[in-house]
Protein backbone atom coordinates (compact mmCIF):
# COMPACT_ATOMS: atom_id res chain seq x y z
CA UNK A 1 0.00 0.00 0.00
CA UNK A 2 1.36 3.39 -0.90
CA UNK A 3 1.26 6.34 1.41
CA UNK A 4 -1.14 8.08 -0.94
CA UNK A 5 -3.59 5.24 -0.68
CA UNK A 6 -3.48 5.19 3.10
CA UNK A 7 -6.80 6.33 4.49
CA UNK A 8 -7.28 9.10 6.96
CA UNK A 9 -9.37 7.10 9.39
CA UNK A 10 -6.98 4.14 9.77
CA UNK A 11 -4.16 6.60 10.38
CA UNK A 12 -6.24 8.43 12.99
CA UNK A 13 -7.09 5.13 14.67
CA UNK A 14 -3.42 4.21 14.81
CA UNK A 15 -2.54 7.60 16.27
CA UNK A 16 -5.26 7.23 18.92
CA UNK A 17 -4.13 3.75 19.89
CA UNK A 18 -0.45 4.62 20.07
CA UNK A 19 -1.10 7.82 22.02
CA UNK A 20 -3.25 6.10 24.64
CA UNK A 21 -0.37 3.73 25.42
CA UNK A 22 2.15 6.48 26.19
CA UNK A 23 2.93 6.72 29.94
CA UNK A 24 1.43 9.85 31.43
CA UNK A 25 -1.42 10.09 28.94
CA UNK A 26 -4.74 9.92 30.81
CA UNK A 27 -6.90 10.04 27.69
CA UNK A 28 -7.42 11.85 24.42
CA UNK A 29 -9.29 15.12 24.56
CA UNK A 30 -12.83 13.82 24.91
CA UNK A 31 -14.59 15.99 22.35
CA UNK A 32 -17.47 17.35 24.38
CA UNK A 33 -17.05 20.71 22.71
CA UNK A 34 -17.79 19.10 19.36
CA UNK A 35 -20.77 17.37 20.90
CA UNK A 36 -22.23 20.69 21.88
CA UNK A 37 -21.10 23.00 19.12
CA UNK A 38 -21.42 20.41 16.37
CA UNK A 39 -24.93 19.41 17.32
CA UNK A 40 -25.91 23.06 17.67
CA UNK A 41 -24.89 23.62 14.06
CA UNK A 42 -26.25 20.50 12.46
CA UNK A 43 -29.15 19.73 14.74
CA UNK A 44 -27.95 16.16 15.09
CA UNK A 45 -25.99 14.73 17.98
CA UNK A 46 -22.57 13.35 17.27
CA UNK A 47 -22.61 9.77 16.20
CA UNK A 48 -20.67 6.99 17.79
CA UNK A 49 -17.70 5.41 16.08
CA UNK A 50 -16.36 8.59 14.54
CA UNK A 51 -12.70 9.58 14.52
CA UNK A 52 -11.54 10.29 18.08
CA UNK A 53 -11.98 13.97 18.92
CA UNK A 54 -8.42 14.32 20.17
CA UNK A 55 -6.90 13.26 16.85
CA UNK A 56 -7.04 15.19 13.59
CA UNK A 57 -5.32 13.93 10.49
CA UNK A 58 -5.19 16.17 7.45
CA UNK A 59 -3.27 16.53 4.25
CA UNK A 60 -2.74 19.70 2.28
CA UNK A 61 -2.46 17.93 -1.05
CA UNK A 62 -2.59 14.36 -2.30
CA UNK A 63 1.15 13.97 -2.28
CA UNK A 64 2.12 16.20 0.63
CA UNK A 65 2.99 14.98 4.09
CA UNK A 66 0.20 14.16 6.52
CA UNK A 67 -0.40 16.62 9.30
CA UNK A 68 -1.31 14.96 12.57
CA UNK A 69 -2.77 16.98 15.43
CA UNK A 70 -3.03 15.16 18.76
CA UNK A 71 -4.71 16.65 21.83
CA UNK A 72 -4.26 14.90 25.13
CA UNK A 73 -5.18 15.05 28.81
CA UNK A 74 -2.24 14.03 30.99
CA UNK A 75 -1.90 12.61 34.48
CA UNK A 76 -1.29 15.32 37.05
CA UNK A 77 1.87 13.71 38.32
CA UNK A 78 3.55 13.77 34.91
CA UNK A 79 5.37 16.67 33.32
CA UNK A 80 3.33 17.91 30.36
CA UNK A 81 6.38 18.47 28.15
CA UNK A 82 7.78 15.00 28.77
CA UNK A 83 4.47 13.35 27.93
CA UNK A 84 3.98 15.52 24.82
CA UNK A 85 7.43 14.60 23.52
CA UNK A 86 6.80 10.92 24.15
CA UNK A 87 3.51 11.12 22.25
CA UNK A 88 5.17 12.90 19.33
CA UNK A 89 7.93 10.31 19.15
CA UNK A 90 5.55 7.35 19.46
CA UNK A 91 3.20 8.68 16.78
CA UNK A 92 6.04 9.56 14.44
CA UNK A 93 7.47 6.06 14.80
CA UNK A 94 4.09 4.39 14.31
CA UNK A 95 3.44 6.31 11.09
CA UNK A 96 6.96 5.99 9.69
CA UNK A 97 5.96 3.43 7.08
CA UNK A 98 2.42 4.39 6.16
CA UNK A 99 2.84 8.17 6.39
CA UNK A 100 6.54 9.02 6.20
CA UNK A 101 7.43 12.57 7.07
CA UNK A 102 4.17 13.17 8.92
CA UNK A 103 4.18 16.44 10.84
CA UNK A 104 3.04 15.71 14.37
CA UNK A 105 1.65 18.45 16.62
CA UNK A 106 0.84 17.63 20.24
CA UNK A 107 -1.27 19.84 22.51
CA UNK A 108 -1.84 19.17 26.21
CA UNK A 109 -5.33 20.41 27.07
CA UNK A 110 -5.71 19.39 30.70
CA UNK A 111 -4.37 17.32 33.57
CA UNK A 112 -6.41 15.00 35.81
CA UNK B 1 -12.73 43.33 47.19
CA UNK B 2 -12.06 42.79 43.55
CA UNK B 3 -10.88 39.29 42.98
CA UNK B 4 -11.80 36.20 41.11
CA UNK B 5 -12.86 33.18 43.00
CA UNK B 6 -11.09 29.90 42.53
CA UNK B 7 -14.13 28.61 40.69
CA UNK B 8 -13.65 30.95 37.80
CA UNK B 9 -11.60 29.97 34.85
CA UNK B 10 -8.65 32.25 34.33
CA UNK B 11 -7.80 33.84 31.06
CA UNK B 12 -10.96 33.16 29.16
CA UNK B 13 -11.67 35.02 25.99
CA UNK B 14 -8.14 36.26 25.67
CA UNK B 15 -6.74 34.55 22.65
CA UNK B 16 -7.45 33.28 19.22
CA UNK B 17 -8.23 29.82 20.56
CA UNK B 18 -10.28 31.12 23.45
CA UNK B 19 -13.95 31.81 23.76
CA UNK B 20 -15.89 34.00 26.10
CA UNK B 21 -16.68 32.36 29.39
CA UNK B 22 -20.42 32.20 29.05
CA UNK B 23 -22.67 29.44 30.24
CA UNK B 24 -23.91 29.07 26.68
CA UNK B 25 -20.71 27.17 26.02
CA UNK B 26 -22.37 24.28 27.81
CA UNK B 27 -25.79 24.57 26.20
CA UNK B 28 -26.87 21.63 24.11
CA UNK B 29 -28.94 22.02 20.96
CA UNK B 30 -32.06 21.21 22.98
CA UNK B 31 -31.39 24.13 25.29
CA UNK B 32 -30.27 22.15 28.34
CA UNK B 33 -26.97 22.93 30.03
CA UNK B 34 -24.45 20.12 29.92
CA UNK B 35 -23.75 20.50 33.65
CA UNK B 36 -27.48 20.24 34.47
CA UNK B 37 -27.86 17.12 32.34
CA UNK B 38 -24.97 15.54 34.19
CA UNK B 39 -26.40 16.53 37.57
CA UNK B 40 -29.80 15.11 36.68
CA UNK B 41 -28.21 11.88 35.64
CA UNK B 42 -26.28 11.72 38.92
CA UNK B 43 -29.38 12.51 40.96
CA UNK B 44 -31.34 9.82 39.17
CA UNK B 45 -34.12 12.33 38.55
CA UNK B 46 -36.93 11.03 36.39
CA UNK B 47 -37.05 13.75 33.75
CA UNK B 48 -38.99 12.65 30.64
CA UNK B 49 -36.96 15.03 28.50
CA UNK B 50 -33.72 13.26 29.36
CA UNK B 51 -35.18 9.92 28.27
CA UNK B 52 -36.40 11.17 24.91
CA UNK B 53 -33.86 13.83 23.90
CA UNK B 54 -31.12 12.57 21.56
CA UNK B 55 -28.85 15.48 22.47
CA UNK B 56 -29.07 14.79 26.19
CA UNK B 57 -28.66 11.06 25.61
CA UNK B 58 -25.51 11.68 23.58
CA UNK B 59 -24.20 14.05 26.24
CA UNK B 60 -24.81 11.53 29.00
CA UNK B 61 -23.05 8.84 26.97
CA UNK B 62 -20.05 11.09 26.45
CA UNK B 63 -19.97 12.10 30.09
CA UNK B 64 -20.18 8.48 31.19
CA UNK B 65 -17.17 7.71 29.01
CA UNK B 66 -15.37 10.74 30.39
CA UNK B 67 -16.28 9.75 33.94
CA UNK B 68 -14.84 6.31 33.34
CA UNK B 69 -11.70 7.84 31.86
CA UNK B 70 -11.23 10.20 34.81
CA UNK B 71 -11.85 7.37 37.25
CA UNK B 72 -9.27 5.25 35.45
CA UNK B 73 -6.81 8.15 35.36
CA UNK B 74 -7.24 8.65 39.10
CA UNK B 75 -6.18 5.11 39.97
CA UNK B 76 -3.04 4.79 41.99
CA UNK B 77 -3.29 8.24 43.49
CA UNK B 78 -2.75 8.65 47.17
CA UNK B 79 -6.27 9.93 47.64
CA UNK B 80 -8.55 8.08 45.25
CA UNK B 81 -11.88 9.67 44.43
CA UNK B 82 -14.24 7.53 46.39
CA UNK B 83 -16.64 10.41 46.64
CA UNK B 84 -18.96 10.57 43.63
CA UNK B 85 -19.31 14.32 44.11
CA UNK B 86 -15.56 14.81 43.86
CA UNK B 87 -15.47 12.70 40.72
CA UNK B 88 -18.28 14.71 39.18
CA UNK B 89 -16.43 17.91 40.03
CA UNK B 90 -13.34 16.64 38.28
CA UNK B 91 -15.31 15.54 35.24
CA UNK B 92 -16.91 18.97 35.01
CA UNK B 93 -13.46 20.50 35.38
CA UNK B 94 -12.36 18.55 32.32
CA UNK B 95 -15.50 19.64 30.50
CA UNK B 96 -15.01 23.33 31.32
CA UNK B 97 -11.39 23.35 30.32
CA UNK B 98 -12.28 21.71 27.07
CA UNK B 99 -14.99 24.24 26.34
CA UNK B 100 -12.82 27.21 27.30
CA UNK B 101 -9.26 26.05 26.72
CA UNK B 102 -7.64 29.42 26.03
CA UNK B 103 -4.88 29.92 23.53
CA UNK B 104 -2.12 27.41 22.84
CA UNK B 105 1.21 28.21 24.52
CA UNK B 106 4.55 26.71 23.47
CA UNK B 107 6.00 23.78 25.40
CA UNK B 108 9.70 22.98 25.20
CA UNK B 109 12.11 24.35 22.64
CA UNK B 110 11.34 26.89 19.92
CA UNK B 111 11.69 24.39 17.09
CA UNK B 112 9.31 21.87 18.63
CA UNK B 113 5.63 21.64 17.77
CA UNK B 114 4.32 20.96 21.26
CA UNK B 115 1.73 23.07 23.07
CA UNK B 116 -0.23 23.47 26.26
CA UNK B 117 -3.55 25.25 26.49
CA UNK B 118 -3.60 28.44 28.52
CA UNK B 119 -6.42 27.37 30.85
CA UNK B 120 -4.57 24.23 31.92
CA UNK B 121 -1.29 26.11 32.36
CA UNK B 122 -2.99 28.84 34.37
CA UNK B 123 -4.61 26.25 36.59
CA UNK B 124 -1.23 24.71 37.36
CA UNK B 125 0.43 28.07 38.03
CA UNK B 126 -2.39 29.27 40.28
CA UNK B 127 -2.26 26.03 42.23
CA UNK B 128 1.48 26.52 42.72
CA UNK B 129 0.96 30.07 44.01
CA UNK B 130 -1.67 28.81 46.43
CA UNK B 131 0.82 26.45 48.03
CA UNK B 132 2.09 29.57 49.80
CA UNK B 133 0.12 29.65 53.07
CA UNK B 134 -2.83 32.05 53.01
CA UNK B 135 -2.42 33.05 49.36
CA UNK B 136 -5.45 33.00 47.06
CA UNK B 137 -5.17 33.66 43.36
CA UNK B 138 -7.35 35.71 41.04
CA UNK B 139 -6.82 35.93 37.34
CA UNK B 140 -3.76 34.43 35.73
CA UNK B 141 -2.99 35.65 32.24
CA UNK B 142 -0.31 33.95 30.22
CA UNK B 143 0.75 35.68 27.03
CA UNK B 144 2.97 34.27 24.32
CA UNK B 145 6.31 35.97 23.85
CA UNK B 146 6.55 38.50 21.08
CA UNK B 147 9.06 39.39 18.45
CA UNK B 148 8.38 42.63 16.61
CA UNK B 149 4.79 42.59 17.84
CA UNK B 150 4.17 39.10 16.49
CA UNK B 151 3.55 36.20 18.91
CA UNK B 152 6.42 33.74 18.84
CA UNK B 153 7.21 30.32 20.22
CA UNK B 154 9.41 31.91 22.84
CA UNK B 155 9.08 32.12 26.63
CA UNK B 156 5.70 33.30 27.89
CA UNK B 157 4.78 36.26 30.07
CA UNK B 158 2.75 35.57 33.21
CA UNK B 159 0.59 38.08 35.08
CA UNK B 160 -0.88 36.70 38.27
CA UNK B 161 -3.24 38.44 40.66
CA UNK B 162 -3.13 37.36 44.28
CA UNK B 163 -4.79 38.09 47.59
CA UNK B 164 -2.23 37.69 50.33
CA UNK B 165 -2.51 37.22 54.08
CA UNK B 166 -1.85 40.13 56.39
CA UNK B 167 1.74 39.34 57.23
CA UNK B 168 4.84 41.50 57.31
CA UNK B 169 7.19 41.31 54.35
CA UNK B 170 5.02 41.70 51.29
CA UNK B 171 7.96 41.77 48.91
CA UNK B 172 9.38 38.50 50.22
CA UNK B 173 5.94 36.93 50.03
CA UNK B 174 5.55 38.00 46.41
CA UNK B 175 9.03 36.68 45.64
CA UNK B 176 8.09 33.32 47.14
CA UNK B 177 4.93 33.21 45.05
CA UNK B 178 6.94 33.98 41.94
CA UNK B 179 9.52 31.34 42.77
CA UNK B 180 6.84 28.66 43.13
CA UNK B 181 5.07 29.74 39.94
CA UNK B 182 8.33 29.56 38.01
CA UNK B 183 9.05 26.18 39.56
CA UNK B 184 5.68 24.78 38.51
CA UNK B 185 6.01 26.18 35.00
CA UNK B 186 9.27 24.30 34.62
CA UNK B 187 8.70 21.12 36.61
CA UNK B 188 5.00 20.43 36.08
CA UNK B 189 4.60 21.81 32.57
CA UNK B 190 7.90 22.43 30.80
CA UNK B 191 6.68 25.90 29.84
CA UNK B 192 9.51 28.41 29.32
CA UNK B 193 8.75 31.65 31.18
CA UNK B 194 10.15 35.08 30.40
CA UNK B 195 8.82 36.74 33.52
CA UNK B 196 6.18 36.46 36.22
CA UNK B 197 4.43 39.61 37.41
CA UNK B 198 2.76 39.19 40.77
CA UNK B 199 0.03 41.73 41.46
CA UNK B 200 -1.26 41.90 45.01
CA UNK B 201 -4.86 43.01 44.65
CA UNK B 202 -5.87 42.72 48.28
CA UNK B 203 -4.70 41.74 51.72
CA UNK B 204 -6.87 39.39 53.71
CA UNK B 205 -6.80 39.49 57.48
CA UNK B 206 -6.40 35.81 58.13
CA UNK B 207 -5.86 34.78 61.69
CA UNK B 208 -3.58 31.81 61.88
CA UNK B 209 -1.58 32.53 58.75
CA UNK B 210 2.04 31.64 59.24
CA UNK B 211 4.09 34.71 59.87
CA UNK B 212 7.17 33.47 58.19
CA UNK B 213 8.12 36.57 56.24
CA UNK B 214 10.48 39.19 57.60
CA UNK B 215 9.20 42.52 58.80
CA UNK B 216 9.24 45.14 56.11
CA UNK B 217 6.46 46.94 54.37
CA UNK B 218 2.77 46.54 54.97
CA UNK B 219 1.23 48.01 51.89
CA UNK B 220 -2.35 47.07 51.60
CA UNK B 221 -5.36 47.80 49.53
CA UNK B 222 -3.85 49.45 46.51
CA UNK B 223 -2.63 47.05 43.89
CA UNK B 224 0.93 46.28 44.65
CA UNK B 225 2.77 45.07 41.62
CA UNK B 226 6.03 43.25 41.83
CA UNK B 227 7.17 43.13 38.27
CA UNK B 228 9.98 41.04 37.05
CA UNK B 229 10.27 42.16 33.45
CA UNK B 230 12.50 45.01 32.49
CA UNK B 231 12.41 47.50 29.65
CA UNK B 232 9.00 46.59 28.36
CA UNK B 233 5.93 48.69 27.87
Amino acid sequence: MTAAATGRDPLAATVARVTAEVPGVAFLRPGLAELIRGSARTGAPATAGRTPAGVRVTRGSGAGPWEVDVQIVVHRDHRALTVARAVRDAVTAALAERAPGAQVTVTVTNAV
Amino acid sequence: MAMNTGAELPGTGTGPGGTDGTADDERLACGRLLSKVWESRDDGSDDPHLRSCPHCAAAVRQLDLLGAAVREASRGEREPDRDAGALTARVMDVVRLELRPGRPLPLGEREEDLWVREAMAAKALRAAAETVPGVRTGSCRIRPGESGGVPTRGPVQVRLEVVVPLVPGLRELAEEIRRRVRGAADEALGLPVEYVDVHVTDVADTAGADETYPVEEAEAHETYALEEGEGRS
